[in-house]
């Protein structure tokens, strides 16, 4: 952190926009993760000072990011805001994040929702910090618009907007009751579909785990991947103890236990531990395996990070509940603060697909083209519509709203980034 | 004759319903969803790639389900049809309601009235009537418009601001079918095609995906080509085209367009779309001397007419190309030879001069007579959405009978705002009373 400090510090004297800029986005992510820290123990423990802490390294991060955005922007020449490549993409979308829930915190005084959105903050920012391309990089003519950069700044609050919602969505179902067997038969389920989507299926067959190579290395001995001794069979346990866990917590729920069944947690305390070691392995044989570098697998990486870290927060909520539920909200203030941080993210959404369409426009004479990227956002604005239209006409309120703003999150993540590793368009982002 | 009618009606009530609205945005949302992950024609699945693909059984059936050009396809169309005639349906009927309700709105409000409202407290008073019903209309002006009635010693007060509020919600629906309106527009009457145009060369001529030929309104000139590259020299920074609208051989309008930055002829927009470099033969028509490109329907200014380069070789006389020329209904064709004698096609004289090599531009011809309605829609989208979202028409009973005052309260959103007026207005009351 001092070394950091001490670079900033050097960037800024050795007047290089560019190197400062780096430097401040760096010390966010540190900052972000000593945020996650402090929150979780918050989470967990309940003591003020963790969220001062929490609070207070947000903050300094969202200031050091805004900093080194403008920065960032001077660097470029103030030819164009700095959000016009994935890197640029992902840190701006950090940043969303991070003003996005100050804002929240501040004005409404839910001091939890932050252990939730904070985390998701850290594994953005870190997803950026992996890129391999972080250069300012010279726009083709087509994105040289002001539209463009209106379109993807609304983008970025509005899906911070969203990605609030759905953690006061995670509170909702937290204080209403919802039974935790509920929260480990989607952990569980999501740790499955993380270590598969991971590996993309290889430790199903095999018990390997792969990561990609860059291109300059291997040439071609390898066939582009390099396997890490001992993380798959790790991670494949991993998942095997989910599948145990998701099945104990399904048999829990036909047969109506009213708790969490202790073969249900314990099986689900492996799945944590079994998680937390392969994570590490990772991490340990990313040093060791020549050419495995996490900067080539970032979305397998965080894919395996946020699993784990739902496992954690599933932990805490079972072994804190009752303390938990005290500190909650009224449910109908958790369910009034959804719908309030939807509205600001839906008004934000319409934006975003209008100014996209009035850029294409201009630059093609076609203002929609059904590009996958446009479709999903259509469907995603579909969805939140259908939120607002059930409650302002239907009066629908609570769970079932919540379960459309949770579907919301999930069409925002495919929109935002499944669109765009999945399936190719015109909104390829401009990554080397 | 009735029970058709009432069946008739049932019909039309149902087409109106909500659940009709969200069956038919969840299966458009289904088909939205097809049409993201299954590859697209046109979109990101190239001709040659399907041709290949069609040979296996799986593709067929997803080809012939519209499943490769799902938002062309007739089914897409008949769930926004039901869509629009839903919303259509369902407006209509809301306005119907809603002008009902409004017109019944009366001062005078019997105890079944008062029992429906979702707010409402009685209070037992012993100021005298006439004084409190003072008192309590001004107070009831923090609601709006204050009406009063008196029958039979009772006083009747009745407090709203402006109805129109409620039909905030018709302008919302109102802008989606105006984008709908927009697209449909474009789908019956757009027009988008290519146009590669060599630098010094003239064109009225463009041609669609199907290979459809449509003309301008008047022949454009490129006059100058320019590419300016990033320092790395692999990128271009900026490429740009300056283009002369040429009608009835009179100079009408100069631009120079880049990308993002069209130019419009008639219905037309010209986009600045691509660029390359090519070898073209150099045709003198008469006293005018143009770059042509192989393979092209080249237009002759300022006439319906055009030819064509379909070929060329090399003979002892020199290079060789082969013209076919459309003049009038009658197709006259010839080989020509660099250099040589010009030929007579019907009434051109046209010679093959030269060959040199340069740039053309490529130029996107658009026309789409909806996008005006696309906008309109999305402008009065936002605008009504605030407007419904941050507006709700309130509307406040008051009964004085004897020692007895009922207050009852409506509204469709912030009903919390309500009701701490009427907490208010109570603590006040009994203030009074005391």
């Amino acid at each position: 952190m001092i070394a950091l400090l001490r670079d900033t510090i050097a960037g800024l004297t050795s007047g290089t926009a560019f190197r400062t800029s780096a430097a401040g986005f760096d010390l966010a992510f540190l900052l972000f993760l000593l945020a996650t820290a402090a929150y979780l123990v918050y989470l967990a423990a309940r003591k003020d000072v963790w969220w001062k802490i929490g609070f207070g390294a947000s903050s300094v991060a969202a200031l050091s990011m805004t900093m080194a955005l403008v920065l960032r922007w001077v660097a470029a020449g103030w030819h164009h805001p700095p959000f016009t490549n994935l890197y640029e993409s992902l840190v701006f979308f950090a940043w969303g994040i991070v003003v996005f829930h100050l804002f929240v915190e501040w004005k409404y005084k839910v001091r939890l929702a932050g252990a939730f959105i904070v985390p998701l903050a850290c594994v953005t920012m870190g997803l950026a910090s992996l890129s391999p391309n972080k250069e300012i990089e010279p726009l083709v003519p087509a994105l040289q618009s002001v539209w463009l950069h209106l379109h993807v700044a609304v983008a970025s609050i509005g899906y911070a907007a969203f990605l609030t919602a759905f953690a006061f969505a995670v509170l909702f179902f937290l204080k209403d009751r919802v039974s935790l067997k509920w929260f480990l038969v989607t952990t569980s389920a999501f740790v499955i579909f993380a270590v598969l989507a991971a590996s993309r299926g290889a430790v199903l067959p095999a018990a390997q785990f792969y990561f990609d190579l860059p291109e300059t290395a291997g040439s071609g001995m390898h066939a582009g991947k390099v396997a890490l001794p001992g993380v798959g069979p790790l991670l494949l346990l991993a998942m095997l103890a989910a599948l145990a866990a998701l099945v104990q917590s399904i048999n829990d729920i036909v047969r109506k236990k009213d708790d969490v069944s202790s073969l249900a947690f314990t099986l689900f305390l492996v799945v944590f531990g079994v998680l937390t070691v392969g994570v590490f392995w990772l991490l340990v044989q990313t040093t060791r395996v020549p050419h495995a570098h996490l900067s080539n697998n970032p979305y397998a990486f965080a894919m395996l990070v946020i699993a784990w870290l739902m496992c954690l927060v599933v932990v805490i909520f079972h072994l804190r509940y009752e303390a938990l539920l005290n500190a909650l909200p009224e449910v109908k203030v958790i369910d009034r603060l959804t719908y309030n941080t939807i509205m600001i993210g839906f008004p934000l959404m319409t934006l975003v697909i209008i100014t996209g369409a009035i850029w294409a426009n201009k630059a093609w004479g076609r203002y929609w083209r059904w590009d996958p990227k446009e479709t999903a956002s259509l469907v995603t604005w579909g969805i939140y519509l259908l939120y607002l239209h059930t409650r302002l006409t239907q009066g629908w309120q609570g769970r079932r709203s919540m379960i459309i703003a949770v579907i919301g999150f999930i069409s925002v993540v495919f929109t935002y980034l499944g669109v765009n590793l999945l399936l190719s368009g015109l909104h390829a982002y401009a990554t080397g | 004759m009735k029970p058709a009618i009432a069946e008739k009606q049932g019909w039309v009530d149902f087409l109106a319903s909500l659940k009709v609205t969200v069956y038919t945005l969840i299966v458009l949302s289904l088909a939205c969803l097809v049409g993201t992950i299954v590859p697209q024609k046109g979109v990101s699945l190239r001709p040659d790639v399907l041709a290949e693909k069609l040979h296996e059984p799986l593709w067929r059936w997803l080809d012939m389900l519209g499943f490769l050009d799902v938002f062309h396809s007739v089914w897409f169309f008949l769930l926004v049809l039901l869509l629009v005639v839903n919303l259509v349906l369902c407006t209509f009927r809301f306005v119907q309601r809603t002008n009902r309700q409004l017109r019944r709105t009366t001062a005078v409000l019997d105890d079944a009235g008062f029992a429906a409202l979702p707010i409402r407290q009685t209070v037992r008073s012993s100021v005298a009537s006439t004084k409190l019903a003072d008192r309590l209309a001004e107070r009831l002006r923090f609601v709006g418009r204050v009406t009063r009635a008196e029958a039979d010693g009772v006083i009747h007060l009745m407090a709203q601001n402006s109805p129109l509020h409620r039909y905030a919600v018709v302008l919302i629906h109102l802008s989606i079918l105006f984008v709908i309106a927009g697209a449909v527009l474009r789908i019956l009457f757009g027009i988008e095609g290519q146009l590669l145009l060599p630098e010094g060369g003239m064109q009225n001529i463009f041609v669609d995906d199907a290979g459809a030929v449509y003309r301008l309104p008047a022949d454009v000139r490129c006059d100058r080509f320019e590419v300016e590259m990033y320092a790395d020299g692999r990128r271009p920074k900026d490429y740009r085209s300056e283009l002369v609208v040429v009608e009835n051989g009179r100079e009408t309008l100069r631009k120079t367009i880049e990308v993002n930055d069209p130019l419009p002829i008639g219905p037309y927009r010209l986009f600045q779309a691509t660029y390359g470099r090519e070898i073209f033969p150099l045709l003198t028509v008469g006293d005018l001397t143009l770059p042509v490109m192989f393979d092209r329907i080249q237009s002759l200014p300022g006439t319906r007419d055009g030819l064509r380069i379909d070929r060329s070789r090399d003979s002892d006389a020199g290079l060789q190309i082969h013209i076919n020329l459309f003049a009038g209904d009658a197709l006259h064709d010839a080989w020509l030879t660099e250099k040589g004698e010009p030929v007579q096609l019907g009434p051109y004289r046209v010679a093959f001069t030269d060959h040199r090599e340069g740039f053309y531009t490529g130029l996107m011809v658009a026309a789409d007579p909806g996008v005006k309605f696309v906008w309109i829609g999305s402008a009065l989208f936002f605008f009504a959405f605030f407007w419904a979202m941050g507006t709700t028409h309130r509307r406040v009973w008051v009964r004085l009978a004897g020692d007895t005052v009922t207050i009852g309260a409506a509204a469709r959103k912030r009903r919390e705002q309500l009701t701490a007026w009427l907490e208010e207005t109570v603590r006040e009351m009994e203030n009074l009373s005391r």
